[in-house]
C-alpha cells in the first residue's frame, strides 16, 4: 500500500506532545465558555427547522400550483438537511449534553431519518469518528461499495463505480441505515447473518416509522390529494439525502484527505490521534448558512478533532487549529465547496480506472487518466 | 382570572389534552405543541409551565412568587411542592420548592405561589432573585411529595365539617424553621378555610424578627382563629437554638399531638428525637425531606473530598476512604477507590455496559447519574454536579455515586 503520509514518523513524540496538548487547551477553552450562547444557537436552529417543517408539510398539502407545491417540498427538504445535519448529528454527538435540557441529550435523541439513532451512534460517533480514514476499520471508507483508495483492491465493477455512487446518493440514508449489517462481511462470511437479527429487526422498527409518517400517515391526511404528498415527502427526502452524501464525500474523500493502515495507529497517542483526524478530513469554505446547513460539516478538521464541541464554535477556533498546523507544518486541507467536490468526483473517476500494474490498465487512454488527476 | 376560575375549566382542556396525547403520530404531537407553544407556552402538553404575575418581597432575603400555571397543571395538596427548571447559563436545573399559597386561591384564581430564600451561593435562588421578572414564564412539574396533611386528620376535618357537633379535631404541633414554614402555610391556610384550625401550635424557629416569613399571614391566622397558637422563636436572642426544653416549653402537651415539622435535616431530626423521647410512635412526627438530608451529605463529603480524595497532579482521587457506586438497575453496589474509572468498575463486577472509543471521544458510553460527584480523569477536573449524563469511560467516582441507568 502506498501511504502518502506515515502519520507517525512526520513529528517526534515530543513533538506530538505539545501539538496535543495545544489542541487540548483550545478545547478546554471552549468548554470553559459553554453557556447561554450555545443553547441559543441550536434552540435557534430547531425553532426555523420546524417552522420550515410546518410550512413545507403544510404547502405539499394546501398546494394549488406546481410552484407551491415546489417551495413547500423546498422547504421540507430544508427542514430534513436542517434536522439532520445541525440539530440531529450535532446532538447525538452530546454537544449539548452538558445543559441537562433532555430534548438535547446524545443518548435519548432520535431523528429523522431512517438510520436506527443507537446504530449511528454505534457506527459513527465510535468506529467512523474514533477509527478515521483507516482502511479496514473505518467502515464509512467508500461504504463499501466505492474505490477511494490504492489500499482496495480493484474490481471491473469499479469501472462504473459513478453509478453506485449515485445510487449511494440517493439512497443515502437507507445506505447509512444499514452500515451496521456490514453486508460484505456477511457475504463473506466473516460475520454470521445471525448475529445481525437484532440489529435487522432495529433497522426495521425505525424503517417502519420513517415510512408510516412520510408516505401512510401525511398522505392520509390528504384525503384524495395523497399521491402529491407522498410524491413530495420522497422527493423532500431524496433532496435531503443527495446533499447530505455530498457534504460527507466533501469531508472524507477530497483529493488531500489522506487514509492510514491499522497498524501505524497502534499505541497512539492523543497528539497523534488529532493528527491523523486532521490528515483525514477535509473542510470547505462558505457563508454562515451553508455551514448551518451542513451541520457544519465544512470544518470537518474541527468536527473531527473536538466532535462534542458545539458545532457553530468550529468557525471560531478554526483559525487557531489553522494556525497551529502552519507552525507544525501540517497540511490543512481546505478550499471552496465546488473545488473540494471536484476533488471528489476526480477521485471517484481516478480509483474507478484500473491501476498500472493491471493488464487491463493499458486500454485506459492516457487522457481520462490526466483528466481524474492521476 | 376570577371569570376563569368560576367557570371552572379545569376539566375541560385536561380532556382536550388527554385526547391531544392520543394523536398516534410523535412527530405531529410535536408540531401541534410546537405551534400552540408559539402563541403561549403555557399551552405546551409537553411541559408544564408557569407565568410569573406577583413578585412579594416577604423579609430582606426572602420572596415569594405568584404563579399561574398551565390550564392543564392538576392542582395540589397543601404541603406538596412543585419541582420548577430555569436554564441557568444554558444548563437547565432542577430544585423543588413547597407550594406556600393556600388551595383556595387556586381554585378561586389559578395561581399559586412558591416562597425562595435567597441562599449565599444558591445558583437558583439567586438566579430567581436576581433574573425572574413579571410575566416571566418557568416551567414547572406537577406537584407531589407525601408531606401533606394526614387521612385522619382530614377525616376529622371533613366530619367536623358535616358534623360539627362531632369531637374536636386532633391537637397539632407545627414545627417549622426558616423557609421551612412554606409548606406548614399551605397546610394552616386549608385548615384555617375548612374551620378545622381547632387546636394546634406552631413553633417557628427563625434568627431574627426580621426574617420572619408570612408575618402578616401569620398574625392574621391568629386573630380570626383562637385556637391557633403562633409561638415564634429566635435563635440569635438569648434562648438560643430550638432544642427540645424550649419546644416542650412552647407546648408541654406536644405528646399528645400529631407533629408536622419542616425544616434542615439537624432541626427535623431534632423534632423526632423529642418525640422518640416523649415516647410517640414514628407515625406521630411527619416531616419534608426533599433535597434537605442530601445536601447535608454532600456538603459534608465535599469538605472531605477536598481534604482527602482530590489529588490534582496525578489527575485521579487517591486511594484513602473508598467511594460506594451504587448501580440502581443491576442493583449492586460497588467500591471504588479512585484508580478506576466507572466503566472499568463496573467491568469489573461482571456487567457489561455499552462502550466505544474508551477514551471521551465517542459518548457512546454515557450514563445516567442522579447523585454523587466524578472526575474527568483526561482533565482531573470534577464534573459539575448539576450535570446527570456523564460519560463512564473518563469518570471517575470521588464520593458515592448513584448510576441510575445501569
Amino acid at each position: 500500500m502506498d501511504m502518502k503520509t506515515r502519520p507517525h514518523n512526520l513529528m517526534v513524540a515530543s513533538e506530538f506532545q505539545e501539538f496535543g496538548k495545544a489542541l487540548d487547551e483550545i478545547r478546554q477553552d471552549v468548554m470553559d465558555d459553554l453557556g447561554q450562547r450555545d443553547v441559543d444557537h441550536i434552540k435557534g436552529v430547531m425553532h426555523k427547522q420546524r417552522l420550515a417543517e410546518i410550512m413545507g408539510r403544510g404547502l405539499i398539502h394546501f398546494s394549488l400550483n406546481p410552484v407551491t407545491w415546489a417551495a413547500g417540498v423546498g422547504l421540507l427538504s430544508a427542514s430534513k438537511i436542517l434536522e439532520n445535519m445541525e440539530i440531529g448529528h450535532n446532538i447525538m454527538h452530546g454537544q449539548y449534553d452538558w445543559t441537562n435540557d433532555p430534548e438535547l441529550q446524545s443518548q435519548s435523541y432520535d431523528w429523522d431519518n431512517v438510520c436506527d439513532a443507537d446504530s449511528w451512534r454505534k457506527t459513527h460517533n465510535y468506529e467512523h469518528h474514533t477509527y478515521t480514514n483507516i482502511l479496514g476499520k473505518d467502515r464509512d471508507y467508500g461504504y463499501a461499495v466505492l474505490r477511494l483508495d490504492d489500499g482496495v483492491e480493484w474490481k471491473p465493477w469499479h469501472l462504473v463505480q459513478f453509478i453506485q455512487y449515485g445510487m449511494l446518493s440517493g439512497l443515502f440514508e437507507y445506505g447509512v441505515a444499514l452500515h451496521e449489517l456490514e453486508f460484505d462481511r456477511v457475504k463473506s462470511g466473516e460475520v454470521k447473518l445471525k448475529d445481525k437479527v437484532l440489529f435487522l429487526k432495529r433497522f426495521a422498527a425505525k424503517t417502519k416509522k420513517q415510512v408510516k409518517k412520510d408516505y401512510i400517515l401525511y398522505p392520509l391526511l390528504a384525503g384524495p390529494m395523497a399521491p402529491k404528498v407522498i410524491a413530495g415527502n420522497a422527493l423532500a427526502n431524496l433532496g435531503r439525502n443527495l446533499w447530505a452524501s455530498t457534504i460527507i464525500f466533501c469531508g472524507h474523500f477530497t483529493e488531500g484527505a489522506q487514509t492510514f493502515r491499522e497498524e501505524d495507529c497502534e499505541n497512539e497517542s492523543r497528539g497523534q490521534w488529532y493528527y491523523r483526524q486532521l490528515l483525514g478530513s477535509s473542510n470547505f469554505t462558505g457563508g454562515k448558512w451553508l455551514h448551518i446547513m451542513s451541520g457544519h460539516l465544512s470544518y470537518q478538521v474541527e468536527h473531527h478533532m473536538f466532535p462534542d464541541i458545539p458545532a457553530h464554535r468550529y468557525p471560531e477556533i478554526a483559525p487557531k487549529v489553522q494556525a497551529l498546523c502552519e507552525q507544525y507544518e501540517i497540511p490543512y486541507n481546505t478550499g471552496p465547496f465546488s473545488q473540494q467536490f471536484k476533488t471528489v468526483l476526480k477521485r471517484l473517476g481516478r480509483y474507478s480506472l484500473p491501476p498500472e500494474e493491471n493488464k487491463l490498465s493499458a486500454f485506459v487512454p492516457k487522457a481520462l487518466r490526466s483528466a481524474f488527476g492521476a | 382570572m376570577n371569570q376563569l376560575g368560576h367557570l371552572n375549566l379545569s376539566g375541560r382542556p385536561a380532556s382536550l389534552y388527554r385526547w391531544a396525547s392520543r394523536i398516534p403520530s410523535t412527530t405531529l404531537r410535536t408540531h401541534l405543541d410546537f405551534l400552540v407553544t408559539e402563541f403561549d407556552p403555557l399551552f405546551s402538553a409537553r411541559r408544564m409551565a408557569a407565568e410569573v404575575v406577583e413578585i412579594i418581597d416577604e423579609t430582606k432575603d426572602v420572596k415569594t412568587y405568584v404563579l399561574r400555571p398551565s390550564i392543564h397543571w392538576a392542582g395540589f395538596v397543601p404541603g406538596q411542592y412543585i419541582s420548577i427548571e430555569v436554564d441557568i447559563k444554558g444548563v437547565r436545573v432542577q430544585r423543588n420548592y413547597s407550594i406556600s399559597s393556600a388551595e383556595s386561591l387556586f381554585e378561586r384564581e389559578g395561581l399559586i405561589s412558591i416562597t425562595v430564600k435567597c441562599v449565599e451561593g444558591g445558583a437558583v435562588s439567586n438566579y430567581l432573585a436576581n433574573a425572574l421578572r413579571l410575566n416571566k414564564v418557568l416551567h414547572i412539574s406537577e406537584a407531589c411529595g407525601t408531606f401533606v396533611l394526614a387521612s385522619d386528620d382530614l377525616a376529622q376535618k371533613n366530619s367536623e365539617k358535616s358534623n360539627p357537633k362531632a369531637d374536636a379535631p386532633r391537637a397539632l404541633l407545627f414545627v417549622a424553621a426558616g423557609s421551612g414554614i412554606t409548606p406548614v402555610m399551605a397546610m394552616i391556610e386549608a385548615l384555617a378555610e375548612s374551620n378545622a384550625l381547632g387546636n394546634a401550635r406552631l413553633v417557628y424557629a427563625v434568627n431574627t424578627e426580621q426574617a420572619l416569613i408570612f408575618d402578616e399571614r401569620l398574625h392574621v391566622l391568629q386573630e380570626r382563629n383562637p385556637g391557633f397558637e403562633l409561638l415564634p422563636h429566635y435563635s440569635e436572642s438569648k434562648s438560643g437554638q430550638l432544642n427540645h426544653k424550649s419546644l416542650l416549653e412552647y407546648c408541654p402537651d406536644a405528646a399528645e399531638r400529631a407533629i408536622y415539622t419542616c425544616g434542615p435535616a439537624g432541626f427535623m431530626e431534632m423534632v423526632k428525637g423529642l418525640a422518640a423521647k416523649l415516647g410517640m410512635p414514628e407515625s406521630a412526627v411527619r416531616s419534608e425531606s426533599f433535597g434537605l438530608s442530601r445536601a447535608k451529605n454532600i456538603a459534608d463529603r465535599l469538605s472531605q473530598a477536598r481534604k482527602t480524595r482530590v489529588s490534582c497532579d496525578s489527575g485521579k482521587a487517591s486511594n484513602a476512604n473508598p467511594a460506594h457506586v451504587t448501580l440502581v438497575k443491576a442493583q449492586t453496589t460497588l467500591v471504588a477507590k479512585g484508580d478506576k474509572t466507572l466503566l472499568e468498575l463496573a467491568e469489573q463486577a461482571g456487567l457489561k455496559p455499552k462502550f466505544g472509543c474508551r477514551m471521551g471521544v465517542c459518548h457512546e458510553c454515557k450514563c445516567e447519574k442522579s447523585s454523587g460527584r466524578v472526575m474527568n480523569s483526561l482533565t482531573g477536573e470534577l464534573v459539575p454536579e448539576e450535570q446527570t449524563h456523564i460519560q463512564a469511560c473518563i469518570s471517575i467516582p470521588v464520593d458515592d455515586v448513584s448510576i441510575e441507568s445501569w
